[in-house]
């Protein structure tokens, strides 16, 4: 199960990523061989990115890639150092679950007044449906996170 | 309001939370606090901030970066680099701050230079006795110079808060990079005369053959940085540009780059793109409430009432940016500090591109000061030693000299201004 949800924001971030650059570079390509404006890129490509980058996000808490500063808790004794990093990992999960909330209240306002893009006129809601999801994995993820702290400190 | 927000950030920041987090806690803490704001447009800036198609940039640069380190691009450029430079004293340090500069012009980051460069360079250095300090903060520092040299992803983010141009930005850290580079191997010959390390030969044949091995590593930044002045792209279409030239190099012409990596590469530097535009985001939580207390209008009224001269303004920014950047991340330091700075250096008729590359080398010598220098951690990481390795009176000796050389662009805006002039 867990191994899904694994493959999925990974196989969405990278055909995110990958689409991405082809659309930008296809625009060029229109501009310069085919003399024609492909006016959906550069909008295209933003959304896409959109969705690669809070998927990418998400892929990066569970593989703990946002840095922090450790310099000030490195200063305290071991004792300290594990307490604080409970302490941290627990916050974490928290803020990550409150802005998924309020990419929740976003969305829900932005539903209600069915917006369209501009350019390619697809309802705003799918394209900031990108942050709930990656925010809700990332939250996913910061628990898993929570509870293997908690199980390393068990260990000593 | 501010006072919330500033407090619940640093708390936060202090106890080692995600940089992005420790900014939308502040904002979070400032919205619940304040009341009035309706809390859906925390959630919509999380998206607007990075819905933008110039801060697109910074993915495929780091794409291209990470194109570049593994379709075997990096070490065809350190044989280029040791064809050019090898036969000095001192020869292989020369030869790394060299690379990382040849690197710099391909990626936008200093840590992948840094690891770039430095996984290659590491087994020589160590081979012909040099002293692993020594290599370690000479990797460590040099890296420095991939956000300095363009392109670079701290002048896209600083082009992105004050709406200077990134082309102009780009023009401007190429002389001061070069500068930088040259500063460095200064010390690095100079350890060679001190340490009587063996010399090479210079050799015109392999100079050659390293040129003709690295042609295709060599004319991306001329790609990227021609069609940038030549009018031909915008700096974003270069960057995708970049991506798929690399995959094009590293797959088809070098055939270093096996189809079954390129998932993980994609995947590193979607992760990495991820942290940094995260911090985007969140950054662009926080600017909206300092905008909304008019933070940056108050700080730069303070800054001025302080003092008149724009000297000792410069010299004080520098002093301030040095610290901060010593804790925080570049991101977040430089979306955090420059809507605040922005009004005062306008005030004292400061030139904004001046001012970008001061902040910007400012930053990047934070990235190798203790205690947090990313840069000190990718270069120890590089051989598995503990940090304290990296940090020696070598690592200082290269700080001193950037310190130095940073102090001259300060006060001689003409050097950081001469390309962006000419070019404009």
């Amino acid at each position: 199960m867990k191994k899904i949800v694994y493959k999925f924001e990974e196989n969405i971030t990278i055909v995110a990523f990958i689409f991405m650059t082809l659309v930008v570079c296809w625009s060029v390509l229109c501009r310069y061989v085919f003399k024609i404006s492909f006016t959906m890129g550069e909008e295209l490509s933003r959304y896409l990115m959109v969705y690669c980058i809070y998927f990418g996000v998400s892929v990066g808490v569970r593989r703990k890639a946002h840095l922090g500063v450790e310099a000030f808790v490195s200063m305290l004794p071991q004792k300290g150092q594990k307490f604080i990093g409970k302490i941290q990992v627990i916050m974490t999960a928290i803020m990550f679950a409150i802005i998924f909330v309020l990419s929740i209240l976003m969305m829900i306002q932005f539903k209600s007044t069915g917006q369209v893009s501009t350019m390619m006129r697809i309802p705003m809601y799918i394209i900031y449906l990108a942050l709930p999801i990656g925010l809700g994995l990332s939250t996913f993820h910061a628990v898993e996170n929570t509870i293997m702290e908690f199980k390393k400190g068990d260990d000593y | 309001m501010a006072a919330v927000l500033f407090i619940v950030f640093g708390i936060t920041l202090v106890i080692g939370m995600p940089i992005a987090l420790t900014l939308a806690a502040g904002s979070v803490a400032a919205f619940a606090y304040d009341g009035a704001i309706p809390l859906f447009v925390a959630g919509q800036k999380l998206f607007a901030s990075i819905d933008s198609f110039t801060l697109m940039a910074i993915p495929f640069f780091m794409l291209a970066g990470a194109l570049m380190s593994s379709g075997g691009i990096s070490k065809r450029l350190v044989g280029f680099a040791n064809a050019c430079v090898g036969w000095m004293p001192g020869g292989l340090g020369v030869v790394t701050i060299f690379s990382c500069m040849l690197f710099g012009a391909l990626s936008g980051s200093p840590t992948a230079t840094a690891a770039a460069i430095g996984s290659v360079m590491l087994p020589s250095l160590k081979e012909a006795g040099y002293d692993i300090k020594f290599s370690l903060s000479t990797i460590g520092a040099a890296g420095i110079l991939g956000c300095i040299i363009p392109p670079s992803t701290v002048m896209i983010n600083y082009a992105a808060v004050t709406e200077a141009s990134i082309g102009q930005m780009f023009a401007g850290g190429l002389l001061p990079g070069i500068f930088l580079g040259v500063g460095m191997m200064c010390i690095a010959i100079w350890y060679g005369i001190k340490n009587k390390i063996p010399k090479t030969k210079f050799s015109l044949r392999k100079l050659r053959t390293s040129f003709f091995n690295s042609i295709g590593a060599l004319l991306m930044p001329v790609i990227i940085l021609g069609g940038i002045y030549g009018g031909i792209f915008t700096p974003t279409e270069s960057a995708a540009i970049a991506c798929v030239y690399g995959f094009i190099v590293g797959i088809f012409i070098y055939k270093e780059l096996p189809l079954k990596e390129l998932r993980n590469v994609i995947l590193s530097a979607a992760t990495s793109s991820g942290m940094v535009m995260f911090i985007v985001a969140t950054a662009g939580v926080f600017g909206y409430v300092m905008a909304r207390e008019q933070i940056p209008t108050i700080a730069a009224n303070f800054l001025i009432n302080m003092s008149d001269n724009y000297i000792v303004f410069l010299l004080l920014v520098n002093v301030l940016l040095l610290i901060v950047g010593c804790f925080l991340e570049t991101t977040a330091a430089i979306l955090i500090l420059a809507p605040i700075l922005y009004p005062a250096i306008i005030a004292y008729g400061i030139n904004p591109i001046h001012f970008g590359i001061v902040m910007c080398i400012n930053l990047a010598i934070g990235m190798i000061t203790p205690p947090l220098g990313v840069n000190l951690y990718v270069a120890a990481g590089l051989d598995n030693q503990p940090l304290e390795t990296v940090i020696n009176k070598h690592l200082f000796l290269y700080i001193g000299v950037m310190v130095a050389i940073l102090l001259i662009l300060t006060y001689v805006p003409e050097i950081i201004l001469f390309l962006p002039n000419a070019l404009q």
